[in-house]
């Protein structure tokens, strides 16, 4: 047995022990318990399944690349988007938190359709898969692409991360996803510290001498990061906490209001290390390249495994897999959320969850992941962009605003649409880019809303059923 | 709304480093710093009700 293939089955029989127990301890017959562990989970443990969540494979592969050849744009990038996703948080988060309670909501749709009728929830579930199925699969494939590297044959990594990525949420639900996320997160954030630690201790330099040799890459704008491009890079993202379903509905589980506040701040404390040990981690190995100690790596994308070519083999194979887990820990987070919105939005269900959703949607992402259509990693740079028409919805819903079905499908389709078109054409009118145009035209449709009534009770189930 | 507010200034001064261009180690450690900065202020904030 290759020394790759024992890392990867440890890590596999211990999230598939943790994901079991996770499932003794739950009620798997009952939604709220399935997919939102009973709105009991502690602040660590939420914080560290809504880092692991946020935090894909892109950190570990794209974001070394991107600040390797963009340089410290990249950083401003990211922490655009933590600084970003702290505000929300704590600015729009216990709204969340307390109207899910209050008003029983379990799927992101449900927010949806008690602010803009059930039509609107039925929409947002499509739109979510189509926007998040090829972004999931590009995990697979980027993290079994990786394995490649290592002797794994392809298929093999497809079928083995497709395989995790059903077996920890069909087990445990939200608790056996929440858990196994916490074990994912903390190997990639030990693994991380140790891959800066080896690339800060390679070359006689200390880290800020390098930012001095880097020039105009320590600097924005540069001739990469020009403003149209950080905007573009940075508005989706932006937004992130309030557009992505699997973190909204990460915003219902924490057990009470103490909990909650803990989930923010220990997620923003994991994102700021991690943020920072990967971006310095790409300009280090930059400044590494100009002193000659480091290869010149073309393509963004080949400067991790570049890097994890020349580590030595125990570490390599550690962050490797930690790369793994980084994929599994999204992959399992957005299956799990979509098959609770396919169920209770699409198909109008509130009995039992049906897992059988989640094994289908898994086996839709394998599926992806083994053909490779060449429109897939397309389509999963799009999916920020794609999931843009939901802000100005969700921003409705905070601020007590309801509207009507059709103002709520139009919003959804008319921004997805102009999404669609803008990113697939690479067109930008005016000079503003796709995703400033997919929030204004999913923005006009809602115009005309009305103030909700504070003293409207919440819905019940049967009333659910009904609408 | 004190809270969208503090956000929104936060969110602008982390635009200094366009505005004041200078190579070497300053976008880096500026963009740390306020990160970091927002991140203990945070830290402090009262549940709003």
């Amino acid at each position: 047995m290759s020394d790759a293939l024992v890392y990867l089955l440890g890590l596999s029989l211990a999230g598939t022990a943790l994901a079991a127990y996770a499932g003794r301890a739950s009620r798997l017959e009952d939604q709220e318990d399935y997919y939102l562990a009973g709105r009991r989970v502690s602040g660590l443990v939420a914080a560290l399944t809504y880092a692991a969540t946020t935090y894909s494979a892109f950190m570990m592969v794209g974001l070394v690349g991107l600040s390797y050849q963009g340089g410290v744009g990249a950083l401003g990038f990211e922490l655009y988007y933590l600084v970003g996703t702290l505000w929300l948080l704590s600015w729009a988060g216990p709204k969340l938190w307390r109207k899910a309670r209050e008003r029983g909501y379990i799927s992101p749709g449900d927010m949806l359709a008690d602010h803009f009728g059930r039509p609107t929830a039925v929409v947002g579930a499509l739109v979510a898969s189509l926007a998040l199925l090829p972004y999931t699969s590009a995990q697979i494939i980027g993290v079994s692409l990786t394995l490649e590297g290592f002797g794994l044959p392809y298929a093999a990594g497809v079928g083995m991360a497709s395989l995790l990525v059903a077996l920890w949420a069909y087990m445990g639900g939200l608790r056996g996803v929440a858990w196994t996320d916490s074990l994912l997160g903390l190997l990639m954030m030990a693994s991380a510290s140790l891959a800066l630690a080896y690339v800060l201790g390679l070359g006689e330099m200390g880290f800020s001498a390098s930012l001095e040799r880097l020039g105009e890459l320590s600097r924005v704008p540069n001739s990469f990061f020009s403003p149209s491009r950080f905007t573009s890079l940075t508005l989706p993202w932006f937004f992130f906490a309030l557009t992505n379903p699997q973190v909204v509905q990460r915003t219902f589980i924490a057990r009470d209001e103490g909990a909650f506040r803990r989930m923010v701040m220990l997620f923003g404390l994991f994102g700021f290390l991690y943020t920072l040990a990967v971006v310095a981690m790409g300009l280090k190995l930059r400044a590494l390249t100009l002193e000659g100690l480091f290869p010149s790596v073309r393509s963004r994308d080949l400067v991790t495994p570049t890097l994890l070519s020349l580590m030595p083999r125990p570490l390599s194979l550690l962050v490797s897999t930690s790369i793994f887990a980084a994929a599994l820990s999204t992959a399992n987070s957005i299956a799990l959320t979509l098959s609770s919105m396919l169920q209770r939005d699409l198909l109008s269900s509130s009995g039992r969850p049906n897992r059988f959703i989640l094994l289908a949607m898994t086996a839709a992402v394998a599926v992806l992941g083994a053909l490779r259509p060449s429109y897939i990693v397309e389509l999963s740079v799009m999916s920020s962009t794609l999931l843009l028409p939901f802000l100005p919805l969700t921003a409705c819903a905070l601020l007590g605003r309801r509207g009507s079905p059709a103002a709520g499908v139009t919003s959804l389709l008319v921004g997805f649409g102009v999404g669609l078109t803008l990113t697939g054409l690479k067109v930008e009118p005016l000079g503003l880019p796709p995703s400033a145009w997919t929030l204004m035209a999913s923005s006009v449709p809602l115009t005309w809303t009305r103030r909700e009534d504070p003293g409207a009770p919440p819905p019940s189930n049967r009333e659910r059923e009904l609408v | 709304m004190r809270r969208f507010l503090e956000g929104l200034l936060v969110i602008s001064a982390m635009a200094v480093p366009f505005l004041w261009q200078r190579e070497g180690a300053y976008a880096f450690w500026i963009w740390s710093a306020q990160s970091l900065a927002y991140l203990i202020y945070l830290s402090l904030w009262r549940w709003e009700r």
